[in-house]
């Protein structure tokens, strides 16, 4: 054993132990001379200037009265910098994350996501034919590239991690987590096989895997489309032409729909003449091409042309859905009882009432496309079951300081991905704002070092956004051997195997 | 002593000189470079100003600050690729790159400015029908291109503030 020390000449002794063992007098030995120029600058002086210096102040101090000792202590930057936690990883919860990374040059966001991928309605409900809505992708994928911004995919709040866990960790928690339940019709019958909601259909073909789960489906969607008998579809809406909530831009891709006529009453539009020079310039455009498509002739030329586009859509107005029809032994849908309605009051806030007449239509699907719902996320954030949001204040959840939310679940879900977009920004400015007038609290949080060994515990395994790169390269790959642009994955264990590759 | 000093610091100066040799290949210019003569981009300015000589057109854009900026434009130029090509910052303009699918490049023009601009068409119409505070003489920048007459004109970029949606 030997002792090393500094000898006031510069030089290194050591103390060895003395032969057979310590009983005797050791030595001391000098063994060194320093050598070199580089070790100076870094090691302690030898002699006795070495006390001197290891009693320097070792931390940079900095006039600063915005802290609370009276100054600022440069310890550590990761420390002093806001985290912040966003629930959700949609366009609501990238857009707040944009904002925040770019106001702030020190905020730390991590996204935190229910399914393996993110982009939430941006991948799961968007058709397939609409490839440019998804463009916002590039944007998420910018944010999600910046240093201070890490993806935490595969965990489930309020499952895996309590909302309570999280405001331990992070300076403030943003909820952007959406609707990912449907409106019931709340009818008879709406629970017999052939009655989906939309939007279990659109996730069934976008890939949803729990949908897959639900389904026995094992063939893809397309292969089962290409085989698809439908011939006609109705879509009923309860109040009339004025009040209609499909855009422009919609009505018209049906209009043009390869292989297929629309099938529009123009009795529907009569009466509202006067309305429809008088309405907003939206408003006027669209009953104009409704009338027009309505009192445009089919193209008559003969059995042969009927033959080629034998199916065809059309819209029924002020009609209701009274109970689902079930077929003789009871097994499947057969028809649909609708009410007939009228309108009261006018405009945008027309009621419609029922008439007392009904009308029964055959029909062996009913996809309900009513509206979709938000569902409370954690016992300890309040939550409005009537209007399925989260009470908050300009983005500010109303009696839970340094929570916040933004997109559907804060206004509801209606709007498009701009408004989202425009919402996200308001929350994020209000975030910003409260930090800085000092509302939030000050002291430093550890973010994710503190939630990562708690979901270790928990056996949870977190997806990073590099993680997910090697889910959509594969996708692509796929997607390239058949023709497409991407093949997506449905299946969350095999998407695990190829992520732990 | 000092000659043990010198013989250390030369070997620290040379090692350390070396190793700043190695990083200072880089600031010899690009041509020298023999590993990087493949695959330098050509900037979409250059590719502009090799087709010929044309007047130098400008425009100003204000946003919902206030901030005034001064670009020089093209004849011709698409406006939302004027709008990335300067990286001029604003936050969420153009989210769906230009496909008619938002309404965020949303752009409002002087009355006699707009007048003198083409017809617009019913997609474009169809996507102004959506966009929140759109007023008669809007137009989207993803399908608006450089004229005469927008020179030295002015182009407010309006900040969606209304979050009702835009129905």
């Amino acid at each position: 054993m030997a002792l090393r020390g500094r000898c006031g000449r510069g030089g290194t002794w050591v103390v060895t132990q003395g032969w057979r063992g310590g009983a005797s007098r050791g030595s001391r030995v000098l063994v060194s001379q320093p050598a070199g120029v580089w070790p100076w600058l870094s090691m302690a002086p030898q002699g006795w200037g070495y006390w001197r210096w290891a009693a320097r102040p070792r931390a940079l101090l900095l006039p600063g009265a915005a802290f609370p000792f009276g100054f600022r202590q440069l310890f550590s930057t990761l420390e002093l910098a806001p985290h912040i936690c966003v629930v959700g990883s949609g366009p609501a919860g990238f857009y707040t994350a944009q904002h925040l990374l770019k106001h702030h040059p020190q905020a730390q966001v991590d996204i935190y996501e229910k399914q393996l991928v993110p982009f939430g309605l941006v991948r799961f409900g968007v058709a397939p034919d609409h490839p440019e809505v998804k463009n916002v992708i590039n944007t998420f994928t910018q944010t999600a590239y910046s240093p201070r911004c890490a993806f935490r995919g595969n965990v489930t709040v309020g499952r895996d991690v309590s909302v309570s866990e999280l405001q331990e960790a992070y300076h403030a928690v943003v909820l952007s987590y959406g609707a990912e339940d449907h409106r019931t019709l709340g009818i008879p019958g709406e629970e017999l096989p052939g009655v989906i909601s939309a939007r279990d259909f659109v996730g069934w073909y976008n890939g949803l895997p729990e949908n897959r789960k639900k389904t026995d489906i094992t063939a893809e969607a397309l292969k089962v489309l290409k085989q698809s008998q439908v011939q006609r579809v109705w879509i009923v809406g309860r109040r009339g032409p004025l009040q209609a909530a499909f855009t422009i831009k919609e009505l018209r891709e049906m209009i043009n729909l390869p292989g297929s006529q629309p099938l529009l009453d123009p009795t529907d539009f009569s009466g509202l003449e006067e309305l429809i020079k008088e309405a907003p310039r939206p408003r006027k455009r669209l009953l104009e091409l409704l009338v027009r498509t309505a009192l445009k002739p089919p193209e008559a030329k003969g059995a042969d042309r009927r033959a080629e586009t034998p199916r065809t859509w059309g819209l029924r107005f002020l009609r209701s859905p009274q109970k689902v029809l079930a077929s003789p032994d009871g097994g499947r849908v057969a028809g649909i009882r609708l009410d007939v309605m009228r309108l009261e009051g006018s405009g945008e806030n027309a009621q419609a009432v029922p008439t007392g007449a009904v009308e029964d239509v055959p029909c062996g699907l009913v996809l309900s496309s009513v509206g979709y719902k938000s569902h409370p996320i954690d016992p300890t954030v309040p939550f409005d079951p009537k209007l399925g949001i989260i009470p908050n204040s300009e983005g500010r959840v109303l009696g839970a300081p340094g929570l916040y939310c933004s997109g559907w679940v804060k206004r509801g879900p209606t709007g498009v991905i701009a408004t989202t977009m425009n919402d996200s920004f308001l929350t994020g400015q209000a975030l910003l704002q409260d930090l800085e007038e000092g509302v939030l609290p000050l002291g430093p949080k550890l973010g994710y070092a503190i939630i990562e060994p708690l979901l270790k515990n928990r056996g949870v395994q977190p997806v990073s956004f590099e993680d997910w790169e090697k889910l959509d390269d594969e996708e692509v790959a796929q997607g390239q051997a058949v023709g497409k642009p991407r093949e997506k994955l449905v299946d969350p264990q095999q998407m695990l195997r190829i992520i732990r590759h | 002593m000092m000659p043990k000093l010198a013989r250390g610091l030369t070997q620290v100066l040379s090692s350390s000189l070396v190793r700043c040799l190695s990083t200072m290949v880089w600031l010899l210019p690009t041509k020298v470079q023999p590993w990087r003569m493949f695959g330098t981009t050509r900037l979409l300015q250059d590719e502009i100003q090799d087709s010929g000589p044309q007047e130098q057109l400008t425009v100003n854009l204000i946003n919902h600050l206030g901030k005034k900026i001064t670009v020089p434009v093209r004849e011709g130029e698409n406006m939302l690729q004027l709008v990335l090509k300067h990286n001029l910052n604003f936050l969420g303009f153009g989210i769906c790159e230009g496909t008619l699918t938002c309404s965020t490049c949303h752009l409002i023009l002087e009355k006699e400015v707009f007048q003198k601009l083409g017809p617009i068409s019913e997609e474009e119409l169809d996507i102004l029908d959506l966009t929140c505070g759109v007023t008669a003489t809007s137009r989207l920048a993803c399908q608006l291109c450089m004229t005469k007459a927008m020179d030295k004109q002015t182009l407010w970029v309006p900040m969606e503030t209304d979050t009702s949606g835009s129905k």
